[in-house]
């Protein structure tokens, strides 16, 4: 039996600097079949790259038999609609990018549909599936937490150098930040700052839901221009406190640290889009230190749990209904700050 | 060779639990400071003992110097009685700030607080590991924070308790373009440790002291378009730095790291915040 047919919606940056690398370095298991663009000249050029099938509508990519695996690279209002038929049509396997859907309606048609059809949904979410994240998660999870301080930390520098690194992208990388909004309008303000935490926060969102799942209310949200964010969440016993700027002209850095009582953990992930092995993760109590780091990255292992999905021989680590939870995490914190922001301005 | 003046230094009541370290620091001073012996030139007022504004204030008087450590939550009025005792005496005070009076920042310090305006992120962290002898940990955590930030801008901004427990404290808030957010954690999972970050689109600056117990040396690292500096590490633990300022101080009239005046504007407002938080309730409780 030979590879399965991966069919991607969407042939923008994370398709070509990611999704296809990581598929090629699972080439005895994954292979690009059809690839699917509005954008005719994008599509078909990133086909003919892949030697595979091009089309302009989602419907004949779902519809082609060769497709077994569906991922969904698009913008976040298709990918419920793209989920469902991709269900429908009794695929194998989904992963759908992140965030899942932009509102919990439509994240729960998708998991509907992925348990109605018995096809697993993957979301893109690539930290979740990092060796390293998932070494520390099994050790930390082994004891109990009490007093949790999450700090996530993001300084980007413009996407276009990381996928730049990547691959020889086809089409231009749109940079967040870059577009033209009036900032000094509440509303705007508080629009970028939702788009933000569910464009650029939502990768460690999962992560804090992980690891301090009652925080809820936001008690600091801040928008930074050019594109950035500070914002504070909190229960009576557990903290989170998320901040990013992008784009910096210095190097990337990407850290997410948990300490309660007994214990500190600090995971230093790669920047997105490059291919560059897992995070390093540490995890510290009075008795010493454990480091773990691992040659595979995030997407690679993602893209391997898939297929081991797709062949019927695993269970999700993550759940679709786990999957909606994390989206319902994902927006009460986003809706929360937004409206922190408006009331504060 | 320069004869080195050497000044006799008085622990100021007990200071059980910090004796230690403090008997460490003078050791590695012998040059400098020393002990007994004599009439002290130099008091140490144990801060984290409550009334140490009244004790400092008598010792104000009579000693040609102050070493003032950890102080802790104390009425604005003692505040004032005490500044205005130093401030007459002209009497230098150290006070040994892990961040603030690190060997590492020295040579960043000028450079960076030219740059103060231009950072739109400026936060950190504080890890404390709960010991006995330590009566006022979180407050102490963000004393050394609001003393690190106090240079760059000249004042402390206006800030807020983001999130307050017993453990736990986030405070935020804005000055300018600039985005502040300071952590306070009370954990027994690592020494203590403090770490501080600035950064604007240029460049940022990451300040990180490991142990705040120890020599262990801290990590300085620049970071621009053209790449990373990290400073050469200076094996020299914040306490012998203090008491080296404060022999310069002495024998010299440089300047500490931070003004005594400075010092109780920093602790005024970790009062303030503390307080304020306090009288509000956080949280889902």
């Amino acid at each position: 039996m030979g590879p399965l047919g991966v069919g991607l919606i969407g042939a923008g940056a994370a398709s070509q600097a990611i999704h296809m690398p990581s598929i090629a370095a699972l080439g005895d298991r994954l292979r690009v079949v059809h690839v699917m663009d509005p954008d005719a000249r994008v599509g078909q050029e990133v086909a003919r790259r892949a030697g595979a099938r091009y089309s302009s509508e989602a419907g004949a990519l779902i519809e082609d038999d060769a497709v077994d695996v569906v991922a969904i690279c698009s913008p976040d209002w298709a990918h419920a609609d793209q989920v469902e038929a991709a269900c429908h049509a009794a695929k194998r396997a989904i992963l759908c990018e992140k965030p899942l859907a932009k509102t919990l309606e439509d994240a729960c048609r998708i998991a509907e549909a992925s348990r109605a059809s018995n096809v697993p949904v993957v979301v893109g979410a690539m930290h979740r599936y990092d060796p390293a994240l998932v070494a520390a998660w099994r050790a930390w999870s082994g004891s109990s937490s009490t007093n949790v301080v999450v700090r996530s930390t993001i300084w980007l520098p413009d996407n276009n150098e990381m996928t730049m690194l990547a691959t020889q992208q086809f089409g231009q990388t749109v940079t967040p930040g870059t577009a033209p909004t009036d900032l000094s309008v509440p509303f705007e303000r508080a629009a970028a700052l939702r788009n933000g935490i569910l464009g650029l926060a939502i990768h460690n969102l999962p992560l804090v839901r992980l690891f301090a799942p009652e925080v809820k209310i936001v008690t600091e949200a801040r928008w930074v221009e050019p594109y950035g964010y500070a914002v504070t969440a909190e229960s009576s016993s557990q903290v989170a406190r998320m901040t990013a700027l992008m784009p910096g002209r210095w190097a990337p850095s990407w850290t997410f640290e948990v300490t309660d009582a007994e214990r500190h953990l600090s995971i230093r992930f790669p920047p997105s889009y490059v291919l560059s092995g897992s995070a390093t993760a540490t995890l510290t109590d009075p008795h010493g230190s454990r480091t773990w780091q691992f040659r595979e990255s995030g997407y690679e292992n993602q893209w391997r749990h898939i297929a081991d999905l797709a062949d019927g021989v695993v269970t999700p680590e993550v759940d679709s209904g786990e999957a909606v939870a994390d989206l319902a995490f994902a927006i009460d914190i986003a809706d929360g700050a937004a409206q922190h922001l408006l009331r504060s301005a | 060779m320069t004869e080195r003046a050497l000044f006799s230094v008085a622990l100021d009541g007990t200071m059980s639990p910090a004796a230690v370290a403090l008997g460490r620091q003078l050791a590695s001073v012998p040059e400098m400071f020393r002990a007994g012996g004599g009439p002290s030139d130099v008091i140490v007022i144990d801060g984290s003992e409550p009334g140490w504004p009244r004790r400092m204030e008598a010792a104000a008087g009579r000693a040609k110097g102050i070493f003032l450590v950890d102080p802790g939550p104390c009425s604005s009025a003692d505040l004032d009685a005490v500044d205005a005792a130093v401030r007459a005496a002209g009497t230098p005070v150290a006070c040994p700030l892990h961040l603030l009076g690190n060997r590492a920042w020295e040579g960043a310090a000028s450079k960076v607080y030219a740059d103060g305006q231009a950072f739109l992120h400026v936060g950190g962290a504080a890890f404390r590991r709960p010991s006995a002898g330590d009566a006022n940990p979180l407050f102490t955590s963000l004393v050394e924070q609001l003393s690190f930030l106090y240079p760059l801008w000249s004042e402390i901004p206006e800030l807020h308790i983001s999130h307050l427990s017993e453990s736990q404290y986030v405070v935020t808030g804005v000055r300018g373009v600039t985005v502040v957010g300071l952590t306070g954690v009370l954990s027994n999972s690592c020494p203590s440790a403090m770490s501080v970050e600035l950064v604007g689109l240029d460049e940022r600056w990451t300040l990180e002291v490991p142990d705040l117990e120890t020599a262990r040396p801290a990590r300085l690292d620049h970071f621009t378009v053209n790449g990373t500096t990290s400073s050469r590490p200076v094996f020299q633990s914040p306490g012998r730095t203090a008491w080296c300022g404060l022999h310069r101080a002495m024998t010299e009239g440089s300047p500490v790291q931070l003004s005594f005046d400075s010092l109780t504007h920093v602790l005024r407002k970790a009062v303030d915040l503390l307080a304020l938080a306090a009288a509000t309730p956080t949280g889902d409780a």
